[in-house]
């Protein structure tokens, strides 16, 4: 009590608000130090860490966990969470491949494949976009707990992808598809500019709209955003809308790399991490800032690549692999307790 | 005079750069009904928390029953005899009355199993020490505010009490259930007990208190026999500025123009029955009543939260249908909350940004993408109207005192310039000089055209800004006091029928 009095005191004066100007921002420049030491420190114990192959390897693979961190941290912001993120993104991606394989004529001529590529694009959108306003119903009109909402849509969405594929891979994609999983324009690959693009589409999304504003209220004060006059439902709606969207984008990005479109992409796996980056990034209900998410992107590559190739090197690694990355992830959410749960207890 | 058995000798407790406590003295006797009072951030919390040792002073004495401390830490506080009553009063919800009675006593006895009986014997033992009884089986939370308050006294007593603090016990009382705490209160006194209560209801103070101590800005100001003490001296020496109510000028209701909302029937179940009013530009209605006569949900209804089952709103003449609040928005409507710290504010979120949110899809430019030149603009301007006290609009609502916070939540509806503004108890838990200077605010809003609704029942309030004032009882709107008729006797006796009427 008597530390947090002081500490209210002291924003009023001038200094103090100097002080939490950059306390404000030491969050992001903790991220970006960790994740600078994590390069160093593989660049110097691993000699395949450092390499262009490996470095463009990480730029194709990170944009798929980036865009589901994307839509895991708006719902997380509003108070929520969205377990179906990844369900999404292979309901989306088998959808589309499915309308690829079915409808594309075996004579088609390029332009014409062009024309069905966008099709199949806007199919996983469109899914992404369902799935998400089934969501935003389920949360925002009826009322269900977003936990509870999202990991049965989670099942029901994966049952549906099942379903549709039989439990198999959707393969025979026409290779224009490539472009958007495993090209580069000037030496960047494209999944990573699309992250980046979308990264600053949320920032701007989330801290120059109306719409933004409102969903940060609301997170902070369910309550008083709606003695407020905010429409709480349908921002709900449109945050999971939105979230949705991105999901299904991420499938596209991993039918790109892949060339393929299964039920179990990633499962688990990618919504824990999504999860974990979120609370990397400090992503509260109300606040957050998408910098942090970024970085924390960054970094759980960085780690997870690393991590890899560390296990390589060891033999019958593969069958402990799953129990080293699961120890690994907890003693992640274990040094973030620390560093971050004592100074804000303070 | 009786014998001291507290006494603080020039505590000064600082925080930071802010001096809480300035070498201020405070002593109580034996079986005496000392009261505390002050603004929030006079210093009287810190100086019960530092009685009780919770914080230790940075300078001064305390002496408790003769014996001599320096640092005083809680469990020496408590072997003392001290014992606080928070406002929480600390107690289990999940358990039975006769439980959170006894917890203490089997806890202490370092027994592993329950000995039912003993527990019964020690509630009773406990209801018997002041008078009354309880329901032993019933859940603690299902009982109201008043029980749950005996029970913490009653804990307090079975803790051997000498010196019982209370920590602005009557906030979520009725009337009636502060002339219960009254009459136990000296019940403790007749038992040798001292009771050091610690308020900033004047009226109460007067009622109840033997000696009064007045606290501004950390330092004493006052310390004597109650008797003889008004409430007018007392505000004067807790805000240092002299609060005068026959120089209030209200403005004048425009008689003539046609009523800014008519309220025809409205009925809702459960809530309230046939209501009908009206209200005028640049008049200030005031609907009074007990918790539970229906104040609360009638205006929550014109609100669109609890929309009516039956009967009219007209605003302006036309038809209303408010179905939601994003409805009554529509209509002009704002409603500035009872629960602030809930329903009104963003406490984490800037100031600016919790004045603004109402506002916020005006402040976009053409790409819709958010001005933040107009929204700090915005911002400021009306901080800056209802002089919201706070160093920057960036700061979080929550280092604003309760009067500041309350503005803000005044803010956030004045700037949609509403028609109609409902207030549902204003001032609550905000001290008497910001109280006063809400007063204004609200009378200044009305002459500026707006009508006002304010619900309240804190008679001074009602007189100090209300042109008229509506009665509700059981739901129903059951007086009507024109502006000549207002009084508080007038008031006081029908609210204390309604009391009367409304007991089980």
């Amino acid at each position: 009590m008597t530390i947090r009095d002081t500490s209210d005191k002291a924003t009023n004066s001038v200094s103090g608000r100097v002080l939490s100007r950059i306390r404000a921002h030491s969050d992001t420049l903790q991220l970006f130090g960790v994740l600078v030491v994590l390069f160093i420190f593989f660049s110097v114990t691993e000699d395949k860490f450092l390499t262009t192959r490996s470095i463009t390897s990480m730029g194709f693979q990170l944009p798929e966990l980036g865009v589901l961190s994307l839509a895991m941290m708006i719902t997380i912001l509003t108070g929520g969470i969205d377990l179906s993120v990844n369900a999404t993104s292979n309901m989306a991606a088998v959808l589309a491949g499915l309308f690829m394989v079915k409808f594309i004529p075996k004579e088609a001529g390029e332009a014409q494949i062009v024309l069905y590529l966008g099709g199949a694009l806007l199919v996983a959108l469109l899914v992404g976009w369902i799935s998400g306003t089934f969501n935003g119903l389920l949360i925002g009109y009826v009322g269900v707990p977003p936990i509870l909402a999202t990991l049965a849509t989670m099942t029901l969405y994966t049952g549906i992808s099942v379903g549709l594929t039989g439990g198999t891979t959707v393969t025979g994609f026409p290779k224009q598809l490539s472009v958007i999983g495993a090209q580069t324009l000037g030496g960047i690959p494209i999944p990573f500019i699309v992250f980046v693009a979308l990264t600053i589409l949320t920032h701007i999304f989330i801290y120059h709209t109306a719409f933004g504003f409102k969903a940060r209220m609301l997170g902070s004060n369910p309550t008083a955003s709606d003695f407020s006059g905010v429409n709480n439902r349908s921002v709900l709606l449109k945050v999971y809308m939105f979230s949705g969207v991105l999901s299904a984008v991420t499938g596209i990005l991993i039918m790109g790399r892949t060339m393929s479109a299964a039920y179990e992409y990633g499962t688990t796996t990618y919504v824990l991490l999504a999860i974990l980056i979120s609370v990397l990034a400090n992503i509260i209900p109300g606040f957050g800032r998408i910098l942090d998410v970024f970085i924390a992107v960054l970094i759980l590559q960085v780690l997870s690549t690393g991590f890899h190739m560390f296990l390589a090197g060891v033999r019958g690694s593969s069958f402990f692999k799953d129990f080293a990355w699961g120890v690994l992830l907890i003693l992640i959410f274990i040094a973030n307790y620390f560093i971050r749960g004592r100074r804000y207890q303070g | 005079m009786a014998e001291e058995i507290l006494r603080a000798e020039h505590i000064s407790k600082r925080f930071g750069g802010v001096i809480a406590l300035d070498a201020v003295s405070l002593s109580i006797h034996k079986g005496e009904t000392c009261c505390l009072v002050g603004e929030n951030g006079s210093g009287k919390s810190t100086m019960i928390k530092i009685i009780s040792g919770v914080y230790t002073p940075d300078e001064g004495d305390i002496y408790i029953n003769g014996h001599h401390y320096k640092r005083l830490t809680p469990i020496e506080a408590i072997r003392e005899g001290i014992q606080v009553i928070y406002q929480d009063f600390s107690l289990f919800p999940n358990l039975t009355v006769a439980e959170n009675i006894a917890i203490n006593e089997q806890l202490a006895s370092g027994k592993q199993s329950v000995n039912w009986k003993e527990i019964y014997e020690i509630a009773k033992e406990g209801l018997a020490k002041i008078n009354v009884s309880l329901p032993l089986d019933a859940v603690v939370e299902t009982l109201p505010t008043a029980d749950r308050q005996l029970i913490a006294i009653i804990k307090a007593l079975l803790a051997k009490a000498r010196i019982i603090i209370m920590d602005e016990p009557t906030t979520a009382l009725t009337q009636r259930e502060v002339q219960a705490l009254f009459r136990v209160i000296n019940e403790l006194k007749e038992q040798g007990l001292s009771i050091l209560f610690v308020s900033h209801k004047l009226n109460e103070v007067v009622e109840i208190a033997d000696r009064t101590v007045i606290f501004r800005n950390g330092q004493k100001v006052l310390d004597q026999e109650a008797r003889g003490l008004d409430i007018g001296t007392m505000a004067f020496c807790m805000t240092g500025r002299k609060l005068d109510t026959s120089a209030i000028v209200f403005s004048e209701v425009e008689e003539a123009a046609a009523p800014l909302l008519r309220v025809e029937n409205l009925t809702l179940a459960h809530g309230f029955f046939d209501v009908s009013f009206e209200l005028k530009p640049k008049e200030v209605l005031g609907i009074t009543g007990l918790l539970g006569s229906g104040r609360t949900e009638l205006a929550l209804s014109l609100f669109g939260v609890l929309p009516a089952d039956s009967g009219r709103i007209y605003i302006e003449g036309n038809e209303a249908k408010i179905r939601s609040i994003s409805d009554a928005a529509r209509y002009g409507v704002g409603y500035v909350p009872e629960d602030r710290v809930r329903e009104g504010l963003f406490l984490e979120q800037p100031i600016g940004d919790n004045v603004i949110v109402t506002l916020i899809d005006r402040l976009v430019t053409k790409l819709r993408l958010l001005n933040s030149k107009a929204k700090k603009e915005e911002a400021d301007r009306w901080i800056k109207q209802l002089e919201v006290k706070t160093p920057s609009g960036e700061l979080p609502a929550k280092s604003l005192s309760g009067g500041n916070q309350q503005r803000v939540v005044l803010a956030k509806w004045v700037a949609r310039s509403p028609k109609i503004l409902i207030l549902n108890g204003p001032t609550v838990g905000v001290d008497v000089g910001s109280k006063a200077e809400i007063h204004e605010l609200i009378r200044n809003l009305a002459g500026q055209g707006m009508g006002i609704l304010l619900i309240s029942d804190d008679i001074p309030e009602l007189i100090q800004t209300c042109h008229r004032i509506l009665l509700m009882r059981a739901g129903r709107i059951v007086k009507e006091f024109q502006r000549e008729e207002i009084t508080e006797q007038a008031l006081n006796a029908e609210l204390v029928a309604s009391a009367t009427t409304n007991a089980p």
